[in-house]
């Protein structure tokens, strides 16, 4: 399963402008923008990698912020390593503008000439997702650049007519390109670890598996319960005297109800306690959104939307950077961290397979809240245009972001936490583009792979590795090629 | 075929279709509504404003006005009027009144981010809305006319008019309209065209109560409820003695209501090979087969790449089909008949993107809120033999309606036609508009992806504003 994590490091706000020109530095080291030219050199041999940004949101409430957004494969220590091993002394100077390295505990690693690990420095301030999201969960760098491969190199043996391939049937296609794959591939001769459906189901129970321990403690509690309750029918416990020993089955059957009952009884006073207790609030939440001040046509300003137009659609993909204030009280605390939470344990489950609704178009999304629930951090990699994944938003997945966004400043008005909000398409759109800052620095190590090719790819080798394929499956599978 | 082939929403009841009335349809110009079909002759009149003190353009508006065609009714000779942002601000409007118009429009449909989101080269078109290029184009004045000599006379005396005012014609495109024995259009390649359109309802009625083409009147019509369920947003002026007298108020005080009643025209001019065109479908079809696994023709490999056949069926995995109610999804799934990344498939995928059954409903209504109107017409005199040049210079002046540039016809452009990764397409381009690019047609036992090169060339276009007769008579007024 892929990594999310972010660094957060608080900026000088003295050094701000060095810290943009490092950072701009990095970037235009990375990638010059001049035709012919190798771009992102150094990115590129980190094998782990997926996408990387760097942004600095700015805010008059408070100091600037550098977030270190990295989405990558496997263990962060791992991966921090290989970073440092490529762009250490790069860092080490943006790092040195933050009020993190000014710290008696930090400031010693940017002393100059220092050469220590900032690997520390770096575990030390990142910060993991409240939620997040992955489009091809099973599909590690690793295996998507080589699938890519083998998408590329069966398009040629196909060429444009299908070749002689067009003289057999699906089945017999599957056949002869399998065996000009196992001749041309050794990595076919090895089985996939893990298998695709190994790595999406280990996904799909990932939040739902921590809470295993909690059956056996529950188990633990049953038993408890009725060992109590036989020691009370055998008169061993000292209150109630009930009929002498009777049939096992007599224990058990009135056990089970008596446990039945209880537990009907318990879940009946609890539900009635978090009815009462939840009116309240509800009633609270109900004004709130009635009353709630709203912006709904925020100033955007011609010259950042121009620039945001030219960095966008250069590549398949397209990069998102949003901070918002979340709004004050206890009440929306609550919510906002109820809400992630709700988010994050429940996408594993009901978008294990990258669809949120019907779009499969986002790579790695995540929102983190920042600075104590004071702001939310949205980042997100994505394919298509700004627009259409805005419109795609609105459209197919209102519910998931009303939810997330609902208890921001300025998002449109909501209706019981997932109604109207994002489905005031319009208003929304403004609001989130206010809420954007652009990326100094953004790396896809895949640039120009949509999520549907990536998993298409992945299908592909999923096949060829099959010995033989029934005609139907044949079918679905040769329309993939 | 058909009939299986019908969604839920296809067998719907269908809404009656938005018709303006009292106010309104004495307001709304008529191209809004009406393709002029008994009009077969057209004259697209191009207009500079120059920056001279003789030229008077909000004379010349004040003077036309009376003549432009509203909704009221059929008319013989149709005259209707569209401005760039640059002509805007040749009639006066300040920058805090071009600011409330859609940004695209402000901007122009050639500055840099635009042409590589729209992947256009407007360094050689012959003209734009481009107000710092010679060649910008002011006005568009679009004139229709049952015949060609109603057509030439109307044109000769408006052409005279425009001149008096001491403005400059900065080109005409004379079009027409190539009709088949069933009474349907054909554009230069010789496919019957403009077959698919959305279909205006009122903007009150619900989605789920819409047929397969129903978009709310507001996606077109700025003012009127859009598919946001809210009046489709549009420039407001401050308030002054003229807004006073011309406009209505606009819901923000202290303003009136400029966009009430207009739209947003896309204009683009598309030159066509038709001879190119035909020859290379030859040699790309050379080697491929049909669905009966003989040798394909070049007639072939151009109807997989429209999605339709010459005479506008549409393709299916069993033959061809008429009318417009098919969906993709129930009818073919994998693209067997009309192929995934086809022109007609790009241009609205209806549900055929929808990753399940269960999801077609919500991809119609996601589609939908990225329609056009289109009214476009081909200009240039057909080809005669179709593999032989004969130098004509003739293809489609594309004029579409919408009222979200950016959502409707940019996203159509953007994110379904010029997509390459669109449908299952890899590093693709629509087949009929991308200049060269693999063409996957799904085939069994294993597609065939022959090499298709389609000529067809933009060489001028540009983001117009169809003002309702009540803001021509404000900008007339203006000075």
């Amino acid at each position: 399963m892929p990594t999310i994590v972010d660094v957060l490091l608080e900026v000088n706000p003295e050094s701000l402008k060095l810290m943009r020109e490092r950072v701009q530095a990095l970037a235009n080291t990375e990638d010059p923008k001049i035709n012919g030219v190798a771009s992102f050199v150094r990115l590129r041999k980190i094998p782990q990698l997926h996408f990387i940004s760097m942004q600095i949101f700015e805010d008059v409430h408070f100091d600037p912020l550098l977030v270190l957004e990295s989405n990558f494969d496997g263990d962060s220590n791992v991966y921090w390593q290989s970073v440092l091993a490529q762009l250490s002394d790069d860092l080490r100077g943006i790092f040195a503008c933050t009020k993190q390295a000014k710290q008696p505990k930090w400031a010693s690693l940017f002393q100059p000439g220092n050469k220590d690990t900032l690997f520390p420095f770096l575990e030390a301030h990142s910060c993991p997702p409240s939620a997040k999201h992955f489009g091809a969960v099973a599909n590690s760098r690793e295996r998507i650049d080589r699938d890519r491969m083998v998408f590329d190199d069966i398009q040629m043996e196909l060429g444009t007519t299908g070749s002689s391939y067009r003289q057999l049937d699906a089945k017999g296609v599957h056949a002869a390109l399998r065996q000009w794959a196992l001749e041309k591939y050794d990595f076919l001769h090895e089985a996939e670890k893990p298998t695709t459906d190994r790595a999406i189901n280990d996904y799909k129970w990932s939040t739902l598996r921590p809470l295993a321990p909690k059956f056996e403690l529950m188990m633990l509690f049953i038993a408890l319960v009725f060992a109590i309750y036989v020691l009370r029918e055998c008169g061993i416990l000292p209150w109630h005297g009930m009929p002498g020993l009777g049939l096992i089955f007599y224990f058990v059957a009135r056990f089970i109800v008596t446990f039945i009952v209880g537990l009907m009884i318990m879940l009946f006073l609890l539900a009635l306690t978090l009815f009462l207790g939840g009116i309240a609030p509800f009633k609270i939440l109900r004004h709130l959104e009635q009353s709630d001040f709203t912006q709904d046509h925020p100033e955007l300003s011609p010259e950042q939307l121009k620039l945001f137009a030219s960095q966008e659609d250069q590549i398949v993909q397209n990069h998102v950077a949003s901070m918002v204030l979340v709004k004050p009280g206890m009440l929306r605390g609550f919510l906002i961290r109820t809400a992630l939470r709700l988010l994050n344990f429940a996408v594993p489950i009901v978008a294990w397979n990258g669809y949120l609704g019907q779009m499969r178009t986002i790579h790695f999304a995540h929102w983190t809240l920042v600075g104590n629930t004071g702001r939310l951090l949205f980042l997100s990699n994505f394919d298509g245009s700004w627009q259409s994944y805005l419109d795609d938003f609105i459209d197919k997945a209102a519910h998931g972001l009303t939810l997330a966004w609902g208890n921001c400043v300025g998002f449109p008005r909501t209706q019981d936490l997932i109604f109207q909000g994002a489905a005031h398409g319009t208003e929304f759109k403004a609001w989130a583009r206010l809420s954007q800052t652009q990326n100094i620095l953004w790396y896809s190590a895949y640039w120009d792979l949509t999520v549907n090719q990536i998993v298409r790819n992945a299908s592909i080798v999923d096949g060829l590795r099959k010995i033989s394929l029934e005609q139907k499956e044949a079918e679905q599978w040769a329309v993939l090629l | 075929m058909g009939g299986a082939a019908l969604t839920r929403q296809g067998a719907k009841q269908q809404n009656p279709e938005w018709k303006p009335t009292g106010e309104t349809a004495a307001d709304l110009q008529g191209i809004a509504i009406s393709a002029y079909p008994a009009q077969l002759f057209a004259m697209l009149v191009m207009v500079r404003f120059p920056a001279s003190a003789a030229a008077a353009p909000n004379a010349w508006v004040s003077q036309v006005t009376p003549r432009i065609t509203d909704s009221t009714g059929a008319r013989e000779v149709c005259l209707n009027l569209a401005f760039s942002a640059a002509g805007l601000a040749g009639l006066g409007l300040q920058g805090n009144v071009m600011a409330t118009f859609s940004r695209p429009f402000q901007e122009g449909m050639t500055t840099d981010n635009r042409s590589r989101f729209l992947k256009d080269e407007p360094a050689e078109w012959k003209w734009s809305d481009c107000a710092a290029n010679a060649n910008c184009v002011h006005a568009q004045l679009m004139i229709y006319a049952l015949n060609r000599n109603a057509l030439d006379s109307v044109v000769d005396a408006e052409v005279k008019t425009i001149s008096g005012f001491g403005l400059i014609i900065a080109g005409q495109i004379l079009q027409q309209v190539n009709l088949d024995p069933n009474n349907r259009r054909h554009e230069h390649f010789g496919f019957a065209d403009g077959i698919s359109q959305p279909i205006l309802v009122d903007g009150e009625i619900p989605v789920d109560k819409r047929g397969l083409h129903e978009i709310p009147v507001g996606e077109v019509v700025l003012g009127q409820i859009n598919t946001y369920g809210v009046p489709a947003p549009g420039p407001v002026v401050p308030a002054s003695p003229i807004a006073l007298q011309t406009l209505k108020p606009a819901a923000t005080e202290g303003f009136f209501d400029l966009g009430l009643n207009g739209t947003y025209i896309v204009l683009r001019q598309l030159r066509q090979d038709v001879a190119k065109f035909w020859n290379s479908m030859r040699i790309a079809s050379a080697d491929l087969l049909d669905e009966n696994r003989k040798p394909a023709t070049d007639q072939w490999l151009a109807q997989k790449a429209v999605g339709r056949t010459l005479s506008g069926e549409m393709l299916t995995p069993t033959g061809s089909v008429n009318g417009n109610d098919l969906t993709f999804f129930a009818s073919d799934p994998n693209g067997f008949g009309c192929p995934l990344t086809s022109h007609v498939r790009r241009a609205n995928p209806r549900d055929g993107l929808a990753p399940g059954q269960k999801d077609t409903q919500d991809m119609i209504n996601a589609a939908n809120r990225h329609r056009i109107m289109r009214r476009g017409r081909i200009y240039g005199t057909p080809i005669s033999d179709r593999y032989v040049d004969d130098g004509v210079d003739r293809g489609l002046v594309f004029l579409c309606m919408n009222s979200e540039i950016e959502r409707q016809f940019e996203f159509a452009q953007h994110t379904w036609l010029l997509n390459p990764m669109f449908g299952l397409g890899y590093n693709e381009g629509d087949p009929i508009l991308a200049t060269k690019c693999p063409f996957s047609i799904p085939s069994k036992p294993v597609r065939q992806q022959p090499i298709i090169e389609t000529f067809i060339t933009p060489v001028g276009g540009g983001y117009f504003f169809l003002p309702s007769l009540r803001a021509l008579r404000y900008l007339g007024a203006l000075r």
